[in-house]
């Protein structure tokens, strides 16, 4: 029993910094259709942001004010990094077919991962100890200051999301260009504000959800968002791509099902699990269990 | 005789001739070379599902696995049944060869079909996803596999004297008398270049046939092919299974001259190596995917002293071709369609 | 019998009905005319016969046989072929091979006698050839086979967009707007085209079409829909003067909207 209440908690804090990426993705397909292979990179950029903000600051006694400070500014860091991918790599593409935005995609991600290797470099680094680790028992599972942290945090995120998206004007703004593009252009909205503003608002999401990961799993390198990204992408399409709930159910299931494949069965299958979930899902419900059906029009 | 089977003979027996000087070709050049014939395998046959098919594969590298795996394997745990046939010199050995080559295509060929049915019903960036999945599982499946060495890698297996066989010796039998048998060398120039035309003669023969104009309807605008008689899921399947098989081949071939081979030599940025052929080439272009090929296996070796930026350079020539040149160095210029709600 | 007929056929999507038991026929090489204000659920119509959607209820019966439960591909074998509202040619392939791909569905040798090039493959491939010169020669197009078929001016995409559906042999040929683009010249060049196909092919023909001087002038018979309803039938001359046509043209109050 006790096992099975840590392998949930720790899926729990896993799967809502899948969640966190999810969302990410299911904002950009939901306005441009097409899957921000690089997201997982922004995520990757979040954890290297927020090594270098502690080391900076120096941090020899963690503190919640300096955790948030480090947070905050990581995101801004990583909504920057995500608006200068859109403008470069993404923008002149806007017309292009699919195929090429999504090439464009892998290779904005691979150009990142390898140029973070040479600058970070290639070796993990060991995350620094932001937060105060102490650990409770609850029902004989062990659940750490860390994972409170990180589930607190992934919920208040995603709850300032949902005031963003649906009470704010930029927010209205963002449904509208999902729904119909062209039809938002012409009510007067600056189409290419708003994917910049989603790009921004998605990768601060995943810088965020860079920073919360690495509490929790210190070791950090260049090449670590490539399967949180896939994962969390997986999250996006099992929740229904471009369904805000749907992300973060997706999410929290991805990450229950990995810890339990982990804890139950065996640590080989952690990564081949998510991907046969998605194989699943496309093959019985492609849109995904919140989507709804594109009719084709020929 | 048609003359492209004319060319076909000639070519064959050109690389027969050729193959007698492989010995006084330096090692490191002569293994580049055989890289090169594998590569273009890889890529042409990726060709005929991305290129002339208009799928999106991101996981050509599974294909390979299977293929290296299953020939090396054989080669090794079936080795005293071979043994026969490796007597009787070339031709046996040419045989045993043969019949390795067909397992790891047909093999892979199978793996096709699994990937290939699924995938139908997608497109574009959700095939790409799930066929990088497939691959990914393919990889952690031999990862797990003790009898072909797991993450350790595979080099040949132990047939014990009780009769038991395994990869490594496990802790209980290191008592027990063995014999190793190694995973035989049996790809060289003649070999490799040999299946480069074959796919050459292949993809030349298969597009220049009214059937294989059904792959580039299919991939131009698939309702309208439809409705012009083309059935668009065999067509895909067909793209899906003769791109794996060859890939199969070109594992088998890969599995043979390198004599070693690790799950790590078939992961997702070796999808990708062979994915930035294609499209460096441009998608359905036959000579574009093979010159790209070439350069792209000669490109590593000329910056081997700055390794680090290969990738870099990978990526830097994915995006800069997609802003400047999406249809490639040599392809026909892709439709743009314009985003419709 | 009837070459095509449709049987109370309704089709929705999600709560909007864009045919509405629509009954409707087309006779052995007979010329029929479809036309319907924007939205009136015509080119649905077309993708019902042709397999591209389901009927939601009802059937549509080809020569006797029902098309409801087969994909497009299947119906192009059958005998229907269509053309597009908005051409849809295969942009990377000249015009030439436009028109093969509709012989693809004939191909008699197999995949692997397609690649190993062996037995009679050559002589059905030289046949396909002469047919598809045939095909360019009959509509004046021999000069553009090798063009790609997107570079073409917009009259002459309209014709290769026949005579590919022509070449799949059809015993119904579906023409969806014509003459959508064309200047009048073209358009009457288009009429006698299209008397001529029926004739020389011998082959039924549904015409959906906006441009009512052509439709007048070709059709021998004439359907009129509306919201997805069929609310007048007939020939040219009574079709012209029917109230209800010309309330749904002329956009009278709708007592039903």
């Amino acid at each position: 029993m006790s096992e099975f209440i840590q392998q949930l908690i720790n899926g729990l804090s896993l799967g809502s910094i899948y969640a966190l990426i999810a969302l990410g993705y299911t904002m950009v397909y939901g306005i441009l259709k097409f899957i921000n292979f690089a997201h997982g990179e922004v995520f990757m950029l979040g954890a290297f942001f927020g090594y270098y903000l502690a080391r900076a600051f120096g941090v020899a006694e963690p503190s919640i004010t300096m955790a948030l400070v480090i947070l905050l500014l990581t995101m801004a860091g990583t909504a920057i990094t995500g608006m200068i991918i859109e403008k470069l790599a993404y923008k002149p593409l806007r017309n292009s077919s699919k195929l090429t935005v999504l090439i464009t995609a892998i290779g904005v991600s691979l150009f990142l991962q390898y140029t973070g290797q040479l600058i970070f470099g290639a070796d993990p680094k060991s995350f620094p100890t932001i937060i105060e680790n102490t650990s409770f028992n609850i029902l004989g599972a062990t659940i750490g200051t860390n994972q409170i942290v990180v589930l607190v945090s992934a919920v208040l995120l995603m709850y300032l999301l949902r005031l963003i998206v649906f009470k704010t004007k930029k927010g209205i703004a963002i449904r509208a260009v999902s729904n119909n593009m062209t039809a938002a252009s012409l009510m007067g909205i600056n189409i290419n504000n708003i994917i910049s503003f989603t790009f921004a608002i998605g990768s601060s999401l995943a810088g965020a959800a860079g920073i919360l990961y690495s509490i929790n799993y210190p070791s950090i390198d260049p090449l670590m968002g490539l399967l949180p990204g896939l994962k969390a992408f997986i999250a996006a399409v099992l929740g229904g791509i471009g369904n805000f709930p749907g992300a973060v159910v997706g999410g929290v299931l991805i990450g229950l099902v990995e810890t339990f494949t982990v804890g139950y069965l065996s640590p080989t299958y952690r990564d081949a699990i998510a991907f046969a979930i998605l194989i699943l899902i496309l093959l019985v419900k492609p849109t995904g269990l919140f989507g709804k059906k594109d009719i084709e029009k020929v | 005789m048609s003359k492209d089977k004319l060319i076909f003979l000639a070519a064959v027996a050109a690389l027969f001739a050729l193959n007698f000087l492989s010995p006084s070709i330096d090692p490191y050049y002569y293994t580049i070379i055989i890289y090169i014939g594998i590569n273009i395998i890889l890529a042409s046959s990726l060709n005929l599902i991305n290129g002339y098919t208009g799928q999106f594969s991101l996981g050509h590298a599974g294909f390979m696995a299977i293929g290296a795996y299953m020939s090396a394997a054989v080669s090794t745990y079936f080795a005293p049944s071979f043994e026969g046939l490796m007597s009787m010199g070339a031709v046996g050995e040419a045989i045993v060869f043969v019949i390795l080559l067909v397992i790891a295509g047909v093999a892979a060929a199978i793996a096709g079909i699994l990937v290939g049915v699924p995938s139908l019903r997608l497109r574009g960036d959700y095939l790409a996803i799930t066929t990088l999945g497939f691959a990914e599982i393919i990889r952690v499946i031999i990862q797990s596999l003790e009898v072909v060495g797991a993450s350790q890698g595979f080099r040949g297996a132990y047939i014990f004297n009780n009769g038991m066989k395994a990869a490594q010796i496990p802790a209980d039998m290191s008592e027990v008398p063995n014999t190793f048998f190694a995973v035989p060398k049996f790809t060289d120039f003649f070999w490799t270049y040999l299946f480069v035309a074959v796919i050459i003669f292949f993809i030349v023969n298969l597009m220049n046939s009214t059937y294989g104009r059904g792959f580039l309807a299919v991939k131009d605008d698939e309702v309208a092919a439809e409705s012009m008689g083309v059935n668009s899921t065999k067509f895909k399947v067909i793209a899906f299974v003769s791109g794996a098989f060859f890939a199969g081949i070109a594992g088998s071939l890969y599995a043979h001259f390198n004599l070693y081979i690790n799950p790590e030599d078939f992961n997702f940025l070796k999808s990708v190596e062979i994915v930035v052929m294609v499209i460096l080439g441009g998608m359905g272009s036959l000579v574009g995917v093979v010159i790209a090929a070439v350069l792209l296996t000669i490109l590593p070796e000329l910056l081997r002293g700055v390794a680090e930026y290969r990738m870099i350079i990978y990526a830097l020539l994915l995006i800069i071709m997609m802003l400047t040149r999406p249809q490639g160095l040599f392809g026909v210029k892709l439709r743009t369609r314009k985003n419709r709600t | 019998m009837n070459t095509l007929e449709i049987n109370n056929c309704t089709m929705r999507f999600g709560g909007l009905t864009c045919v509405d038991k629509l009954n409707a026929f087309v006779g052995e090489n007979e010329l029929v005319g479809m036309i319907g204000p924007n939205g009136a659920g015509k080119t649905t119509v077309f993708n019902i016969i042709t397999g591209v959607y389901n009927p939601t209820e009802g059937d549509v019966l080809f020569n006797g046989t029902s098309v409801v439960p087969l994909r497009a591909y299947q119906v192009a074998e059958l005998g229907i072929s269509r053309t597009f509202q908005n051409i849809r040619l295969f942009s990377s392939l000249s015009v030439r091979d436009n028109i093969r791909v509709s012989f693809v569905k004939s191909v008699k040798a197999g995949f692997f006698q397609s690649v190993f090039n062996v037995g009679k493959i050559s002589d059905e491939e030289k046949y396909f050839d002469e047919k598809t010169d045939e095909l360019l020669e009959i509509f004046g197009l021999s000069d553009v086979g090798d063009e790609y078929a997107r570079s073409l001016p917009y009259g002459e995409q309209r014709k290769v967009e026949i005579i590919r559906a022509l070449a799949t042999s059809p015993k119904l040929l579906l023409l969806d707007e014509p003459a959508a683009g064309m200047n009048p010249t073209e358009k009457t060049e288009l009429m006698s085209l299209i008397k001529m196909i029926k004739d020389k092919f011998g082959i039924s023909i549904l015409l959906i079409e906006h441009d009512m001087g052509v439709v007048m002038g070709v059709c021998e018979r004439i359907f009129v829909l509306d919201y997805g309803k069929k609310i007048a039938e007939g020939i040219p001359d009574h079709i012209k003067n029917h109230p209800k046509v010309i309330e749904a043209y002329l956009g009278e109050t709708h007592t039903d909207a």
